[in-house]
């Protein structure tokens, strides 16, 4: 080996010590970025050169061999699971504990109205013929009707507040989808050459994650350096370059609320999704949209349609202080459906407090609170669900509660099985500063040492110059 | 396990979260005194608060029926003690002037006051509480008795409800009481009969008057002993709904209201965890080689 090969070589572990230097710089400048995963320069030693005359070799320095991720794989396949249930039992539990209109303390809330309505009645049963006492009957009817419009609508308002999330989480969803199509393509473009392109993967990974809380979306690897993105009911969103497109659209069989729509890329018909197939966040909206409060929404039609039909009943077995046939008490539809928000007090008796058909018979006095007493008594008639109206009120809030209980605590459990998970990544995966300040001084202290090789070659070239002159 | 500072970064934020939940939580247990503020805090317990509620409503409502009840009773004894007054008044009356010894212008002195009796019982029995004449059975908007002592009311009985779906008379049944339907005797009648008896000075007339002014008066009394044995249930059924009323109470408080102690304790905890969390991350934070290097 010459002088000259000496500083060759020199020169190249220089030129790996800055590529080791400037990856440190690359790791340390993106440890906070989203999606990032550590980056390692890998050197690796260069051929040795043989000496002649079976004396050995001598080292050829040393090379950047090249520069990779850490990245665990038993972790990073176990995260969009963890992602979606997260995220999904996250949603549904932030959207039930939204609606606070079953909160106990409340005032004025359906429980509060529907006692006081049979409070008033049980009033008016020891003075029926009492206008004012009538009038207190009317009034306490007219707050339970308002509260159920008030209940329904609250329900209700609080579902089309999620239709608006998925809708805006929708379009997210088909922005991540292009974007890990397009990332696809460039990354087997690039791997089928031979490169590491990590920024780019760094990007996927972020995507997939992304899509992952958003609509539950897992990893589906293949042998080209692309991967699919497949719905937990099998739909195929992204397979390789291509990307499947999501929109919503209305469906007039529950009350107008918005059903996810899947667009296939090859151009076949579209269909609905349906609230199983989904998972992450829009999984969890649905959920809850579909699950509790879809549920407490139509107990309280069939709770509405049912009482008003079992008091208008009474009432017309009855007589009111005109000796009249009792008419309705409650307007409500020919059936169930969104009995709750158009439940009206009947406009004549509204006007009239004296058409209460309070009496049993015709030709009753005033004071005959028979049939008021049958209609007090409808408080503990089971209604259509099999249920009286108290245990139904019942029934709906703790439902309810129990809905929201559980998406509360899967939440929380969801939460922390992913804190552990992404801990377990950022171990791996993760930028350590202490690591890379520990890198950087061992590059610095290898660059420098190289360098008072390059001096010393410098001096030794010097002397045998000097030698000759 | 190697740690990261993005690692300790995150662990603060979501540990400091969460102890900012529990303070959230406890706060609002402490300010608003309830437990369970939204169903989902505990989904039984919100149940049971919506029937327990309900119940102390309805249990409210029976109470306060059965008070005007009472009321109304009282009021139905005291106007038929005032009919007894006057029937032994007009005993007396019968028997002081059914003695020969009266004169004819004697007896017609006292017709005027049996005219007056009459008026005095008319009265009684048109009495209102509130609004309501109590003699007229469901008929109960118009006075039930006549100036000539006919009976416009009907037969109904009056009830009130004194447990769920359990009722007792609230109201006497005046035709029974005063007109004597069933075998007794008219008392307005009798009454009438007494006055005109003294006007034609008939001796034996107003003789046999006493025997139904006692008859009236016996009857007067079942109706006040009816009446007495109704308060005594209407009473007892406001007893029995306070102490319910102050049972379901009890429980919806057990039920729904905060622990203030525990939540305090629970509020004391969550701040120190908080503040401990802080402080572990601000140490932790700088114990690193970047600033050792410094």
């Amino acid at each position: 080996m010459d002088l000259i090969s000496l500083l060759n070589n020199t020169a190249n572990g220089l030129s790996a010590i800055q590529a080791r230097a400037a990856t440190t710089s690359n790791n340390i400048a993106n440890a906070n970025t989203p999606g990032y995963a550590q980056q390692q320069a890998n050197l690796a030693e260069a051929t040795s050169s043989a000496l002649g005359g079976n004396r050995g070799y001598i080292g050829g320095g040393v090379f950047l061999l090249n520069v990779t991720q850490t990245r665990d794989q038993f972790v990073e396949s176990q995260l969009p699971t963890a992602f979606s249930q997260s995220s999904g039992s996250t949603a549904q539990s932030d959207a039930l504990a939204s609606v606070s209109v079953f909160n106990n303390g409340v005032d004025g809330n359906l429980s509060d109205a529907m006692s006081s309505f049979y409070s008033s009645l049980t009033a008016l049963a020891q003075n029926p013929g009492d206008t004012s006492l009538r009038q207190s009957v009317v009034q306490s009817a007219n707050w339970l009707v308002s509260s159920f419009n008030r209940t329904s609508v609250a329900v209700e308002q609080a579902r089309s507040g999620i239709d608006a999330s998925i809708t805006s989480t929708v379009q997210q969803v088909n922005s991540t989808l292009a974007q890990v199509a397009q990332l696809n393509r460039r990354i087997s473009v690039i791997e089928a050459s031979g490169g590491q392109p990590n920024d780019l993967l760094d990007q996927r990974h972020n995507l997939m994650d992304q899509a992952a809380q958003l609509i539950g979306a897992t990893q589906v690897p293949d042998a080209y350096g692309n991967i699919s993105l497949v719905l937990p009911g099998g739909t195929t969103l992204v397979s390789s370059s291509v990307a499947a497109t999501l929109t919503v659209q209305g469906n007039a069989t529950n009350k107008g609320h918005t059903d996810l729509v899947f667009t296939p890329a090859d151009g076949s018909a579209p269909f609905v999704l349906k609230q199983a197939e989904l998972g992450g966040q829009i999984g969890g909206l649905l959920s809850a949209r579909d699950g509790a409060l879809g549920t407490a929404s139509t107990d309280l039609d069939n709770l509405a349609f049912s009482f008003a039909k079992t008091i208008n009943g009474q009432n017309q077995a009855g007589y009111d202080l005109n000796g009249n046939r009792g008419g309705d008490v409650f307007t409500v539809g020919a059936t169930s459906a969104n009995a709750a928000a158009t439940i009206t007090l009947d406009s004549a008796l509204a006007g009239d407090p004296s058409l209460l058909a309070a009496a049993g018979a015709t030709a009753s006095g005033p004071g005959d609170a028979t049939n008021l007493q049958a209609m007090v008594a409808t408080q503990s008639a089971l209604l259509s669900n099999g249920l009286d109206v108290q245990k139904g009120m019942a029934k709906i809030v703790s439902d309810f509660g129990t809905a929201a209980a559980d998406s509360q605590n899967a939440a929380t459990f969801q939460k922390s099985m992913l804190q552990n998970l992404q801990d377990s990544r950022s171990s791996v995966s993760g930028v350590s500063l202490d690591d890379e300040m520990v890198g950087l001084l061992q590059a610095q202290h290898a660059y420098q040492a190289l360098a008072k090789v390059i001096t010393t070659a410098g001096d030794m070239l010097e002397t045998l110059i000097q030698l000759k002159s | 396990m190697r740690v990261t500072e993005a690692m300790i970064y995150q662990q603060t934020i979501d540990r400091a979260n969460a102890a900012l939940s529990r303070v959230g939580k406890a706060q609002g247990e402490i300010s608003s005194g309830l437990r369970v503020q939204a169903p989902g805090d505990d989904p039984q317990a919100a149940g049971l608060l919506v029937r327990h509620k309900f119940d102390e409503a309805q249990t409210t409502a029976i109470q306060n029926g059965a008070q005007s009840a009472a009321d109304e009773l009282n009021a139905a004894d005291s106007a038929l003690g005032s009919v007894s007054t006057v029937l032994a008044r007009a005993q007396v009356l019968a028997t002081q002037f059914g003695n020969d010894t009266y004169t004819a212008t004697d007896r017609a002195t006292a017709a005027n006051e049996v005219d007056g009796l009459y008026k005095q019982v008319l009265a009684s029995l048109n009495t209102r509480f509130g609004d309501r004449y109590i003699f007229g059975g469901y008929v109960d908007h118009q006075a039930p008795f006549a100036d000539d002592g006919t009976y416009q009311g009907d037969t109904g009985v009056r009830q009130v409800e004194v447990a769920p779906g359990v009722y007792e008379d609230a109201s006497i049944r005046a035709d029974v009481t005063v007109k004597g339907v069933g075998g007794g005797v008219d008392i307005l009648q009798a009454l009438t009969d007494l006055a005109a008896a003294l006007r034609s000075n008939d001796a034996d007339a107003i003789r046999a008057s006493i025997t139904s002014m006692q008859t009236g008066n016996n009857q007067v009394s079942a109706a006040q002993s009816q009446a007495g044995t109704s308060v005594n249930i209407f009473t007892s059924t406001v007893n029995t709904c306070a102490a319910q009323i102050t049972d379901e109470k009890k429980v919806i408080g057990e039920l729904g209201d905060a622990d203030v102690m525990d939540a305090s304790t629970r509020l004391s905890l969550a701040q120190y965890a908080l503040n401990a969390t802080l402080t572990a991350a601000s140490q932790t934070l700088n114990f690193s080689l970047v600033n050792l290097l410094k």
